[in-house]
C-alpha cells in the first residue's frame, strides 16, 4: 500500500523531465568538479616529480661511505624506492668541483644526465666527460675516441680516451660543477644513492633517516632545490595549499549551484506536491517520498559525476603519456576521504534547501499550498509600493521584489561574487606565473669580456679597447650594443624613503636600525653605462626621441628591478630631478642628478634580487667607476658565415667566454608542457563552473519570476519594459557582488601572490585592479550572453501560453 | 455605427502533441459599444476566442481587425499599449501579481500608462467592488471572489474601450454576482464602452443585447 503510493508519487513528480535533469545535473556537478580537481592537482603532484625526476636523476640522497648495516636498514626503509651504488669521488680543480663516477655500469636514471655523443664507458681508461667542461676548457679536443689529460687532483694528471659527453642539468644559472663517469673494475661501493617514493617531505625525512645510519647523507642538491625546498613553501606546500584554496571555493560555488538549481526543481514541483496533498496522499509519505526521491537523483548524478571524472582523468593520463603508468601513483595519494567529505556536504546542502519545503508540506494545508506563491512568497501585509501618482513602475517592482526575496537575491548576488572572484584569481594566476620578466631576451648573445680569471694581466685593456674599436671583430651587418656595468653604495637618508621600499629594507636588521634612528643609510644599486647611440635607443623605446643625457646626470629606471619576478609595481623611490649621493671609491662622493625616470632599458642587469637601476653615459660612468671599458657586449643576431667565425673565434678565446642567451631562456621553458595541461584544465574548469554558478543564478531568478512577467505582459506591459526590469534586477545583482567581490578578490589574490612569492609577497603585494576589471569585463559578457539567451527563450512564451502552462 | 473587431475566418491550433483547433473558421463583426455575452459549453474555445480578440493569442489562420487595423501585423510594443490603454481583461483565473497588495495591483496599469491615476476613480471602484477594506493584503491572502473584484478594478482603472471578462462571477454568489454585473453594464452603459464577457449563466447572458454562441470552436 505505501509502496504503491509512493510509486504513485514518483510518477506524478517524475512527469517533469526537465525537473529531473536539473537535479542529476546538480548531482553530476556536485561528483564531478571536486574530484576532479583533486585527481588534476594530484595528477600535477605526479607529473612534476617525475620531471624533476627525470630532469636531475632519480635520487634524493647520497650516503657517504656507508656500513653494510646501513645499507640493510636502507633497503627496509618503506619510503626507499631504488638504492644505487658506485665508487664517488669529489676532486677540486681550478674552484671547479669535478664528481668522479666510477663504475662497471652506470644507472643515468638515478644520477641524471644524457649522453648527448657517444656512449658511457665500458672499457678501461674511457671516461665520458661533461660537455661543460669542454665549455670552460676550449683548448681540449672535443672528439670521441680522442685522448684527453684530466686534473685528478691540482697536481696530478691523467691521460682517458673519450668515449662520450655528457650533459648534465642542473639548477644554477652558471655551473661550474663538471662530472666524469669512469669505467672502473672491481671499484668500491662507498656511496649509495637512494630514490624515494614520496618526495614531499623530503627534510623531515632526510633527518629521520641519517639518525639511523653511520654514513653521511647528502641531498641531491639540484633535486631538492628545483622541488622548491630551502625557500618558504615547497612545491608540495604551494600545490596542497592552492588545491585547498581551490577545493574550498568550488565546494563552496557548487553548493550554490546546487542551491539554484534545487530551488528551481522545488520551484517546478510544487504544484505537483500541492495537488497530490489535495487528492488525499498523507503528508508525512509525502514529504518523505518526496524529499528521498531527491536525495535519490543527487547521488545518481553524483555517482555519475564520479565515473565522469575518473573516465575524463583515466583518459587524460593515456592520452598525455601513452600509457596508464602515472595512475597508480596519483592513486597512492589519491584521498577518498576527501571524496566522501565533498558527497556528504552535497547531501546535507539538500537537506538544507529542502527544509523549508518539507515544513510547508507538513503545516501548510492543502488549499494554501495549492496556490503556489505561497510556497515562496511570505503571507503578510504588504505596504504600498506605489502612490496615487508613480513614475519607473518597473523600477519600483524589480526593488520591491528584491527587498522581499531578500535570501534569494543574497544568494544570486553570492553567485555573481563567486563568479567573479574565481576568474579573477584564474587571470591573475595565469598572469603572475606566466607573465614575463623583463630581460635580455631579444639578444642572441652575450659576450663577457671579463669573465676570465686573467684579465688584469697586462696588455688585456688594451686588447679590448683594440677589440672594440673594431666592432669586435664583426662587420657592419652585426649590431653590437657594449654595457658597462658596476655596482655602487647610494646614500639614503630615512625620510627619503617610502612605504613600500622601506619595508623591503627592513628585512635586513642593520637597516632596521639604522632606519628606526632616523640615519642615513646605504643601499645597493647599479650603474650602467650606455654608449651615444645605445642612449638614443633607450630614449626612442620611452618615447623621449631626441634627448640627450648631459654628463653629471643620470636616468632612472622607474622601478626596482630584478629578473626573477615582476616588479614594475614596485616604484623607485626617486623622482626626476632629485640628486643622489654615490659612493666614489674609499674617500669621495658624487652627486648625480636624476635627469628623468624611464619605464624600459634596452639591456637590462643580470640580477635577481631588488636593485635601483641607474643609467650614465661613458663619461660619468667612467668618473664615478674608474672603469673604461665595457664589461658585457650583447648581440642581436647573427645571420652570415663570416660573421659567425669572428664568433666562434672569440668563443675559442680563453679570456672571453660567450652565452647563447636565446638557448639559456629557451631551456628555462621547455618541458612544462604536461604540467600545464593539468593546470589549464583545472582553470577552464574553474571558468566553467564560473559560468554555471552564474548562468544558475540569472537563470532561476528569471524562472522563478517568469509567471509574474507573463502576467504584467497581459495587462499591457511592453516586453522591452519587462526586459528592462529583468535587466535592472540582474544590474543592481552585479553591482552589488562587483562591489563585494573587491573584498574577496583582494584576499584570493593576495594568497596567491603570497602562495608564489612568500617573502616579497608582503612588501610587494597591490591589489591587480587591472586583472579585476578584465575579469569583470568577461562576467559582463557572460552575464549579457546569458541573460539575453534567457530573455530570447522567455520573450517566445511570455503571452498567455505561458499562463496556460503554469 | 462602426465596426470595432472584425474577424475574419479565424483558426487558432494548438500545436502540443496533438494539434487541437480550438477555433475553426471563425468570422465575427462586433460593432462600437455593443455588449455582448459568449456561451458555449466548456472547452469550446470561449476563453481563445476572447484572448484572440484582446490581442493575447497569435491566431493560426486569418486576420483580427481592431478599428480598422490588424492587430497582429501591429509592432509588439504598440499591440502592448493598445492592451494597456484601450483594453481591460477580467481572467478566469485572475492572474494578480502576488507579490504586491491589492491597492498596487489596481493601480498598476494606471501608474505605467498614464504615471498617475484618478483618484476619485479609483475609490469609487474599490467602494463599489467592496475590497476597500482589503487594500494592504497580497492576493494569496484573498479569497478567490476577492480576488476576482480586484481583477475587475485593474480591469476598470484605465477606462478601457473595450472590456473583455472571462466568467466575471465564476466565483460569486448571486448577489456579488448581481454587483459585478451591475458594475460592469453600468461602466458599459454610462461611458459608452465596449463589453464582450463569457458565461455559463443563461440569466447572466440575457443583460446583453447580443449572444454568441459557440460549439467546438465554431460560432453557431
Ligand atoms: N495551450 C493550449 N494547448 C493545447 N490546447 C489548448 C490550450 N489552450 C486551450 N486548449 C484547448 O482549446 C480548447 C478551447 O479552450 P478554451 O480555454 O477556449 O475553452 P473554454 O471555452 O474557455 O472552456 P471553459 O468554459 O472551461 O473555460 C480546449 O479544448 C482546450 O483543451
Ligand atoms: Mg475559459
Amino acid at each position: 500500500m505505501l509502496i504503491q503510493n509512493i510509486a504513485k508519487i514518483w510518477k506524478v513528480f517524475n512527469s517533469s523531465r526537465k525537473g529531473i535533469v536539473c537535479i542529476v545535473l546538480a548531482g553530476v556537478i556536485f561528483g564531478m568538479i571536486p574530484n576532479i580537481t583533486q585527481l588534476l592537482f594530484l595528477s600535477n603532484e605526479v607529473e612534476f616529480v617525475r620531471e624533476s625526476k627525470e630532469k636531475y636523476g632519480k635520487y634524493g640522497f647520497r650516503v657517504a661511505e656507508p656500513s653494510e648495516k646501513d645499507v640493510s636498514i636502507l633497503k627496509k626503509e618503506s619510503n626507499v624506492d631504488e638504492i644505487y651504488a658506485d665508487e664517488f669521488q669529489l676532486t677540486e680543480y681550478k674552484n671547479h668541483y669535478c664528481n668522479w663516477h666510477m663504475s662497471e655500469k652506470f644507472d643515468l636514471n638515478m644520477l641524471g644526465g644524457t649522453v648527448v655523443e657517444g656512449s658511457l664507458p665500458t672499457k678501461e681508461g674511457e671516461i665520458c666527460v661533461d660537455e661543460n667542461y669542454f665549455n670552460k676548457y676550449p683548448k681540449q679536443k672535443k672528439k670521441i675516441g680522442s685522448k684527453i689529460l684530466i686534473p685528478i687532483t691540482k697536481k696530478e694528471e691523467k691521460e682517458y680516451t673519450v668515449s662520450g659527453i655528457i650533459r648534465e642539468k642542473t639548477v644554477f644559472t652558471d655551473n661550474d660543477e663538471f662530472i666524469f663517469f669512469v669505467y672502473k673494475k672491481n671499484y668500491q661501493k662507498n656511496s649509495v644513492y637512494i630514490s624515494l617514493r614520496d618526495y614531499s617531505e623530503m627534510n623531515d625525512y632526510g633527518d629521520k633517516i641519517e639518525k639511523k645510519l653511520q654514513g653521511k647523507m647528502y641531498v641531491h642538491l639540484d633535486l631538492y632545490l628545483s622541488m622548491g625546498y630551502g625557500s618558504k613553501y615547497n612545491f608540495f606546500d604551494q600545490n596542497n595549499m592552492l588545491y585547498k584554496g581551490l577545493y574550498g571555493i568550488l565546494l563552496i560555488t557548487v553548493c550554490m549551484v546546487l542551491y539554484h538549481l534545487a530551488k528551481i526543481c522545488m520551484y517546478d514541483s510544487s504544484e505537483s506536491i500541492s495537488i497530490l496533498r489535495i487528492i488525499g496522499i498523507n503528508k508525512n509519505i509525502l514529504a518523505i517520498s518526496f524529499v528521498v526521491r531527491f536525495l535519490a537523483l543527487i547521488l545518481l548524478g553524483i555517482f555519475v559525476g564520479v565515473c565522469a571524472s575518473f573516465a575524463i582523468f583515466v583518459v587524460m593520463q593515456y592520452s598525455l603519456y601513452d600509457s596508464f603508468a602515472y595512475i597508480g601513483k596519483v592513486f597512492e595519494i589519491y584521498s577518498v576521504e576527501k571524496l566522501l567529505k565533498s558527497v556528504l556536504l552535497c547531501l546535507l546542502m539538500c537537506v538544507i534547501v529542502l527544509l523549508p519545503l518539507v515544513w510547508k508540506i507538513k503545516f501548510q494545508s492543502a488549499n494554501e499550498l495549492l496556490r503556489k506563491e505561497n510556497l515562496f512568497f511570505k503571507k503578510r501585509k504588504r505596504t504600498n509600493v506605489f502612490s496615487l501618482k508613480s513614475r519607473f513602475v518597473g523600477l519600483k517592482i524589480a526593488i520591491h521584489e528584491m527587498k522581499n526575496e531578500i535570501i534569494m537575491s543574497l544568494s544570486g548576488v553570492l553567485g555573481i561574487v563567486l563568479g567573479i572572484v574565481i576568474i579573477t584569481g584564474v587571470f591573475y594566476y595565469v598572469k603572475i606565473n606566466y607573465d614575463k620578466v623583463e630581460d635580455n631576451r631579444n639578444y642572441e648573445t652575450v659576450i663577457k669580456l671579463f669573465d676570465s680569471a686573467d684579465f688584469w694581466e697586462d696588455g688585456y685593456d688594451a686588447k679590448i679597447e683594440k677589440l672594440r674599436k673594431n666592432n669586435y671583430g664583426f662587420t657592419k651587418r652585426v649590431k653590437t650594443h657594449s654595457l658597462f656595468y658596476n655596482s655602487v653604495q647610494l646614500k639614503l637618508q630615512s625620510k627619503q624613503v617610502p612605504e613600500q621600499y622601506r619595508k623591503y629594507l627592513e628585512q635586513d636588521s642593520t637597516n632596521r636600525q639604522m632606519l628606526s634612528f632616523g640615519g642615513g643609510i646605504e643601499v645597493q644599486a647599479v650603474l650602467l653605462g650606455y654608449e651615444d647611440k645605445e642612449l638614443n635607443e633607450l630614449f626612442t623605446i620611452n618615447g623621449l626621441e631626441g634627448k640627450t643625457l648631459k654628463d653629471g646626470e643620470v636616468v632612472m629606471l622607474d622601478h626596482i628591478y630584478s629578473n626573477s619576478m615582476n616588479t614594475k609595481d614596485f616604484a623607485s623611490p626617486f623622482q626626476s630631478n632629485d640628486t643622489v649621493k654615490i659612493e666614489k671609491d674609499e674617500n669621495g662622493e658624487e652627486e648625480l642628478k636624476i635627469d628623468c625616470k624611464i619605464k624600459k632599458l634596452t639591456i637590462y642587469p643580470d640580477h635577481d634580487n631588488f636593485i635601483m637601476v641607474f643609467v650614465a653615459n661613458e663619461r660619468t660612468f667612467e668618473n664615478i667607476t674608474e672603469e673604461k671599458l665595457p664589461r658585457y657586449v650583447f648581440i642581436d643576431s647573427i645571420n652570415n658565415d663570416a660573421d659567425m667565425e669572428v664568433l666562434q673565434k672569440l668563443e675559442n678565446d680563453p679570456d672571453i667566454s660567450v652565452v647563447n642567451l636565446k638557448e639559456k631562456f629557451d631551456k628555462m621553458e621547455e618541458d612544462k608542457t604536461v604540467l600545464n595541461v593539468f593546470m589549464i584544465t583545472a582553470f577552464l574548469l574553474c571558468m566553467a563552473i564560473a559560468i554555471t554558478v552564474m548562468y544558475s543564478g540569472y537563470y532561476m531568478k528569471i524562472h522563478i519570476r517568469r509567471k509574474e512577467y507573463a502576467m504584467l505582459h497581459t495587462i499591457g506591459f511592453r516586453k522591452s519594459k519587462i526586459f528592462r526590469m529583468v535587466y535592472l534586477e540582474i544590474g543592481g545583482a552585479y553591482l552589488l557582488g562587483c562591489l563585494i567581490s573587491i573584498i574577496a578578490a583582494n584576499v584570493i589574490t593576495k594568497y596567491l601572490y603570497l602562495l608564489k612569492y612568500p617573502e616579497e609577497g608582503n612588501y610587494l603585494y597591490h591589489f591587480p585592479m587591472e586583472v579585476f576589471t578584465i575579469a569583470n569585463m568577461f562576467s559582463i559578457m557572460v552575464t549579457v550572453f546569458v541573460v539575453c539567451a534567457i530573455l530570447k527563450k522567455a520573450s517566445k512564451v511570455l503571452t498567455i501560453k505561458m499562463l496556460h502552462e503554469l | 455605427m462602426n465596426k470595432i473587431f472584425e474577424l475574419k475566418n479565424v483558426s487558432v491550433v494548438y500545436k502540443s502533441g496533438e494539434n487541437v483547433a480550438a477555433l475553426k473558421d471563425v468570422s465575427l463583426n462586433i460593432e462600437e459599444k455593443e455588449q455582448i455575452a459568449i456561451l458555449g459549453p466548456s472547452g469550446a474555445g470561449k476563453s481563445t476566442l476572447l484572448n484572440v480578440l484582446s490581442g493575447l493569442e497569435c491566431v493560426t489562420e486569418g486576420e483580427v481587425l481592431y478599428s480598422g487595423t490588424s492587430l497582429y501585423k501591429l509592432k509588439e510594443r504598440e499591440l502592448s499599449d493598445i492592451r494597456l490603454k484601450k483594453f481591460g481583461f477580467v481572467f478566469q483565473a485572475f492572474h494578480l501579481i502576488p507579490n504586491l497588495n491589492v491597492q498596487d495591483n489596481i493601480l498598476l496599469p494606471a501608474l505605467t500608462a498614464y504615471g498617475k491615476a484618478e483618484k476619485e476613480w479609483f475609490s469609487y471602484l474599490v467602494e463599489k467592488l467592496q475590497i476597500d477594506h482589503r487594500m494592504n493584503h497580497t492576493p494569496g491572502q484573498l479569497s478567490g471572489g476577492e480576488c476576482q473584484r480586484v481583477a475587475i478594478a485593474r480591469a476598470l482603472i484605465n477606462k478601457p474601450e473595450v472590456l473583455f471578462a472571462d466568467e466575471p462571477s465564476g466565483n460569486l454568489d448571486t448577489q456579488n454576482g448581481q454587483a459585478v454585473f451591475d458594475l460592469l453594464f453600468d461602466y458599459a452603459n454610462e461611458n459608452g464602452k465596449t463589453l464582450i464577457y463569457v458565461t455559463h449563466d443563461l440569466e447572466k447572458a440575457d443583460l446583453a443585447k447580443r449572444k454568441i454562441s459557440i460549439k467546438d470552436g465554431a460560432i453557431c
